[in-house]
């Protein structure tokens, strides 16, 4: 009898052993398992201007796909699977279309893009690759592509990245593992009105950022808030304006906008605000403006024909840089020790970007930070606070 | 017999082994998850780093009578910085404000000016050295100096602007390299004016 209680102890004490084993391995393996698969960097994949993208029916509504990789990984292959709104849309028969690869980051390959729906949302699953060698592969920040959906209806909603359906590879000099993680999304939204766009008032001009010279690589799609005053001081801001560049060498990059004025009924008197993604708001009052325009209002006349209306030429008075950033590092509208400090630190690290890249701090947009950039935020400084004080 | 004697001593012996290297194996796998639970982290209490004072040699003055007013500025601890921004809130319907002097310790200033429009004395400086402006625990100058010629009687002050509604005329002073506004305390100068 105490033979078999003793034996049954025994045998009850070695299940027990066993099972601590087992679970000790177990434990042990899964530890390990997290190591696996390892990517060999991080990226953020943001859908650019991240602030409302305004158009009318009928008209393109465009959205640039950047991906930033981080600890200076070269990227050569990007699969974003982005969600959109019942009022814009991809035609499935001809989505390649209506993409446009980003040639200046190295992409090169002809776009995959296919129209699907995931949970009753449209999306686009687009992929975008480059079969260059990883000396010719961009790191950093960089411009994946622009998509240019067709805004079908009046409404307004987002466009979003799918984290968990998106992919980025590129090249890993130290291990054949390609992969790099997709840390985070940045989305953004769209808002279309109804009605007949060629009705609004039309600003045509050409406006210059300081120091930005007409080679400068890296001075490309900054967009622009523009705000239109008419007198009694009714205003109207448009965001997310793309100037187009029109000319590669010279001093001075002059950029030109067309933008129809809608929901805005005025077409006299005008004055205009246009703030640079890194710069002051400056005011213009009058055709070939050269200088700070101090009085009221402004002396601006548009027309709704194309043919008639007036290219304003903003360029002789360039926009300023010098708003870099603010409390909490998110840009305040002003120059000021902050913006300072960042642009010098950035400086002295000798940052850089590659051709097509995007630098914050980099203030005359040639990819590369330095003394330059520390002197123009200087002369921003000191030119601001004389029209101020 | 024996046999079952001896695993009476051994099975014991091998469950504490077990367990022991369990334990130590466990401990090894998660010993470089660092995670840090601070349930009683303590209330973080900004420390002033630069303390600004205005003074006068007399806080009376007759209608045209003058005086100079200095802005001191004293460090608490030793800090690199790479701006400096100055800002004198005054009346200018009350004080006509000249003779603005700046410390030889700083740089040129970007910027400086006694703006009547703004009622703002200004100074700014913006320190392109790679190290900054290095000032130590403790030390003390005059950065400004200004004479003032009274106007008009009464009680008037002069302040350090923290800014207004439009964030213009902030006192800031940004430390070299992390970039960080340092918190500094002020005090205000009251002039009276009599006849």
């Amino acid at each position: 009898m105490t033979n078999k209680k003793n034996n049954s102890i025994s045998i009850g004490i070695i299940i027990v052993l066993a099972g601590v084993l087992l679970a000790t391995i177990s434990m042990i393996k899964n530890s390990q398992d997290t190591r696996r698969g390892a990517y060999f960097a991080g990226s953020t994949l943001s859908l650019k201007p991240d602030t409302v993208i305004e158009r009318m029916t009928g008209e393109v509504l465009p959205v640039h796909l950047w991906v930033e990789s981080k600890s200076e990984a070269k990227v050569d292959s990007v699969k974003a699977l982005i969600c959109y709104g019942n009022n814009i849309s991809i035609n499935q028969n001809s989505a390649e279309d209506q993409i446009e690869i980003g040639t200046a980051a190295g992409f090169n390959s002809i776009p995959l893009a296919l129209v699907k729906e995931i949970d009753g949302k449209k999306c686009l699953d687009l992929t975008v690759a480059s079969d260059k060698g990883a000396d010719k592969l961009k790191a950093g920040a960089m411009e994946v592509a622009v998509i240019n959906f067709k805004a079908d209806s009046a409404g307004e909603g987002e466009i979003t990245i799918i984290k968990d359906g998106s992919k980025v590879s590129g090249d890993n000099p130290n291990n054949a593992d390609k992969s790099i993680s997709v840390d985070g999304v940045v989305n953004t939204k769209y808002k279309v009105s109804s009605g007949n766009s060629s009705t609004a008032p039309l600003l045509k001009m050409v406006v210059a950022f300081k120091d930005v010279r007409g080679d400068s690589q890296c001075a490309n799609n900054w967009p622009l808030k523009v705000t239109v005053m008419a007198p009694g001081g009714v205003t109207k801001s448009y965001t997310n304006i793309i100037p187009t560049k029109i000319n590669s060498s010279g001093d001075l990059a002059k950029y030109s906008v067309s933008l129809r004025l809608v929901g805005f009924d005025y077409k006299e008197d005008l004055a205009v605000f246009v703030k640079g993604p890194k710069h002051l708001q400056w005011k213009y009052g009058v055709n070939n403006q050269t200088s700070f325009y101090d009085k009221q209002g402004g002396k601006i006349s548009l027309t709704s024909d194309e043919s008639t209306s007036t290219t304003y030429d903003f360029s002789g008075y360039p926009l300023l840089p010098g708003d870099i950033t603010g409390e909490g590092d998110v840009q305040d509208g002003i120059v000021d020790g902050r913006d300072f400090s960042l642009v010098k630190s950035e400086s002295i690290k000798r940052t850089s970007s590659e051709s097509g890249g995007y630098l914050k701090t980099d203030l005359n947009g040639n990819c590369q930070m330095e003394s330059l950039d520390v002197a123009s935020l200087m002369i921003s400084l000191s030119v601001k606070q004389e029209q101020l004080y | 017999m024996e046999n079952k004697k001896y695993l009476k001593f051994l099975i014991p012996l091998v469950a504490v082994v077990v367990i022991i290297e369990s334990v130590i194996l466990i401990g090894r796998s998660s010993a470089n998850k660092k995670v840090v639970v601070d349930n009683n982290k303590p209330v973080e209490v900004e420390t002033k780093v630069v303390d600004l004072k205005l003074e006068s040699a007399t806080s009376e003055l007759k209608m045209n009578g003058t005086a100079t007013v200095n802005l001191l500025m004293s460090m608490k601890e030793k800090k690199s910085l790479d701006s400096l921004a100055y800002y004198v809130k005054y009346d200018p319907t009350a004080f006509e404000v000249t003779n603005l002097k700046l410390s030889d310790r700083l740089p040129k200033p970007t910027f400086s000016k006694v703006s009547t429009n703004k009622s703002m004395i200004v100074a700014n400086f913006m320190v392109a050295d790679q190290k900054g402006l290095s000032l130590s625990d403790k030390e003390k100058l005059t950065v400004m100096s200004f004479d003032i010629t009274a106007k008009k009687t009464g009680k008037f002050n002069f302040e350090i602007s923290s800014g207004n509604e439009a964030k213009e005329s902030v006192t800031m002073f940004v430390e070299n390299a992390t970039s960080k506004v340092l918190p500094y305390s002020s005090n205000q100068l009251t002039i009276n004016v009599s006849r």
